[in-house]
This record gives C-alpha cells, sequence and structure tokens, in this order.
C-alpha cells in the first residue's frame, strides 16, 4: 500500500475526464427525443376532449392503421396536420377505405378500419354529424367511428 | 509531401475541444424534455354505422324508440326525452364530467327501458349547433344503462 501511494503523488500525468461515455448517452436521448415527439405532435391536435366514464381504453399504439380527424372548436378540420373542409374531405375518406376494404365473404366491399373522431368538447355537432354521414356513403362505406373522450379522473386511477 | 509527413513528430497532441458541443447537446436535450409532450392515453366511444346503405332518411324500425332530443338555447341545451323535458345542461366546464350529473335523464331512460320492449332503440337527434360536449355526456350516460342499440339522427345533406 505505501508503495502504491508514493507512485501516484510522484506521477506528473493529468486527471481526463472520460466524456465519450456521457455524450453517447446525450446523443441516444436527443435521438430519441426527436423521435418521439415527431410520432406524438403528427396526429393528435390540442384539444379539450369531452370526458366519458364509459369510454375505453385506447391503446393508440395498437390501431396504427386507423385515420384520426381532428376538429377543433371552430369546426376547422384537421388530419395529420393538414387542414380539410367538408367538401374536400370525401377523398382521404375514400382512400383510406379504398386501402382497406374487405375483399371476401358477406361483408366485401366494407372499410374493416376504423376512423376516430377527437372533436373538441366545444364543437357544433353538425361537423361530426357531416363526417359520419360521409362514411356511411355508398362509395366510402366505413362503418366503424370511434369518438374520442377523455377518461374521468376515477377511471384513471382504476 | 516530405514535409506534411514530419507531422506526427512534433510534441502538440491535436485535442477536441468538446466543451462547445457539449453545451449545444445539453441544450438540445434541456430543448426536447421541454417540449415534450408524451401521447396521453385517450378513451374512446365506439360508434357503428349501417354496413349497407347510406343514411337513412326515414325509419323503418317497428319497434318503439327511445328518442332523446337535444336543443341547444342560450349557452343552455334542454334534453328532451320523447316530448318531455328532462334535464338542462348548464355547464360550460370543460373539464366537468357532465355526465355524472346527468341523474334525472339516467333514472328516466331506465324507467321508458322499462316500459318498452327489451332492447328498443335509443334514437339521439342532437341539433346540430349542440356542442360536442354535451353530446357525448348525454350518449355516455345511455351507454351506462347498457343499452346497445344506439343510433344517431342526421338532418338531410345540403345539396
Amino acid at each position: 500500500m505505501a508503495k502504491r501511494r508514493k507512485k501516484r503523488k510522484t506521477e506528473t500525468e493529468e486527471l481526463d475526464l472520460n466524456m465519450t461515455p456521457m455524450l453517447d448517452i446525450v446523443f441516444n436521448l436527443i435521438i430519441f427525443f426527436m423521435i418521439v415527439t415527431d410520432l406524438t405532435q403528427k396526429e393528435l391536435e390540442q384539444l379539450v376532449l369531452p370526458k366519458a366514464s364509459e369510454a375505453i381504453k385506447d391503446e393508440g399504439d395498437e390501431i396504427k392503421k386507423r385515420l384520426i380527424i381532428n376538429i377543433d372548436a371552430d369546426g376547422v378540420i384537421k388530419i395529420s396536420r393538414n387542414e380539410f373542409t367538408l367538401e374536400n374531405l370525401e377523398r382521404p375518406l375514400y382512400e383510406f377505405a379504398e386501402a382497406h376494404r374487405i375483399l371476401e365473404g358477406p361483408e366485401k366491399g366494407l372499410c374493416d378500419e376504423p376512423i376516430l373522431v377527437r372533436a373538441d368538447y366545444g364543437t357544433p355537432f353538425e361537423h361530426v354529424q357531416s363526417i359520419m354521414r360521409m362514411c356511411a356513403d355508398p362509395q366510402i362505406k366505413i362503418w366503424k367511428v370511434q369518438i374520442a373522450a377523455a377518461q374521468s379522473s376515477e377511471e384513471e386511477e382504476e | 509531401m516530405a514535409k506534411k509527413r514530419k507531422k506526427p513528430s512534433k510534441t502538440e497532441d491535436p485535442k477536441l475541444e468538446i466543451a462547445p458541443m457539449l453545451d449545444v447537446t445539453f441544450l438540445l436535450l434541456i430543448f426536447f424534455i421541454c417540449t415534450i409532450k408524451f401521447k396521453t392515453l385517450e378513451g374512446r366511444l365506439d360508434a357503428y354505422l349501417p354496413k349497407d346503405m347510406g343514411s337513412q332518411r326515414t325509419s323503418s324500425e317497428t319497434l318503439e324508440n327511445i328518442e332523446v332530443r337535444l336543443r341547444p338555447k342560450d349557452n343552455v341545451t334542454n334534453v328532451y326525452v320523447g316530448r318531455t323535458l328532462v334535464e338542462r345542461i348548464t355547464s360550460q366546464d370543460k373539464e366537468e364530467d357532465i355526465s355524472r350529473s346527468l341523474t334525472k335523464l339516467q333514472a328516466e331512460i331506465r324507467r321508458v327501458n322499462r316500459a318498452l320492449q327489451e332492447e328498443s332503440p335509443c334514437i339521439i337527434d342532437p341539433d346540430p349547433q349542440t356542442p360536442h360536449g354535451h353530446v357525448v355526456a348525454v350518449l355516455n350516460t345511455i351507454m351506462a344503462e347498457e343499452l346497445e342499440k344506439v343510433t344517431f339522427t342526421m338532418p338531410a345533406k345540403k345539396k
């Protein structure tokens, strides 16, 4: 032990902090946050959803195929941050339905994937009605419509 | 070229200045941490539209229906079951779960449902100007009574 102490004191080497592992971690964290922020903010607009105790817990990541339609309090419709009007909304609905048609069986021709309507608390219901009407159109045939709602606090605790 | 090759013999060690890069990196990290909003888990209410046709203009149901009408007037939404005014939704508080306060509506729906045939369909007829939150609250109350056949009326398509 005495020998070691002597050696340490006499050595003139500078104490260098090895930055490489820390930099690796920091870069990894940055990449993680960049990816996550992009995914979360792309499809979900900042809305105040109405609360509903009977709402089913929505496992957002499980259903990746569905189309998410956001309607803000003023009735502005947005899909993946792109604005739409009721006049030009039929096109994305039709394209979505075409991509997910059932090809065989008694339900042939129907769209098998749901759409999620995220409407703000204060949105006049006519906008949601119009989207429902478009979905039921014989050319589009989307029959699964999900209405987004915030779960009330008691549900969350469960 | 010969001169260049001599460079390694110099005693100075080339050192990369890491401090500014670290500063920038940490700033980026803090920025992303502050701006991130994780995907909040939301709930959803499932609805199914008719499979074989567009929206119907007239009802072909022969069963008796439970008809719930929503008529907004001056920030208050009147809720009728049949022709009876049952509830007045006055709340404009977006954070409140309104459906919990709709006890009269829930009781009325339960009463009518018992009086009618089992599995009688419930038709929600909201005025186009009704706030979406009020419609969801009524829908939530109806679903709490475990009525399975719930449909919405739709105004005729504007041409």
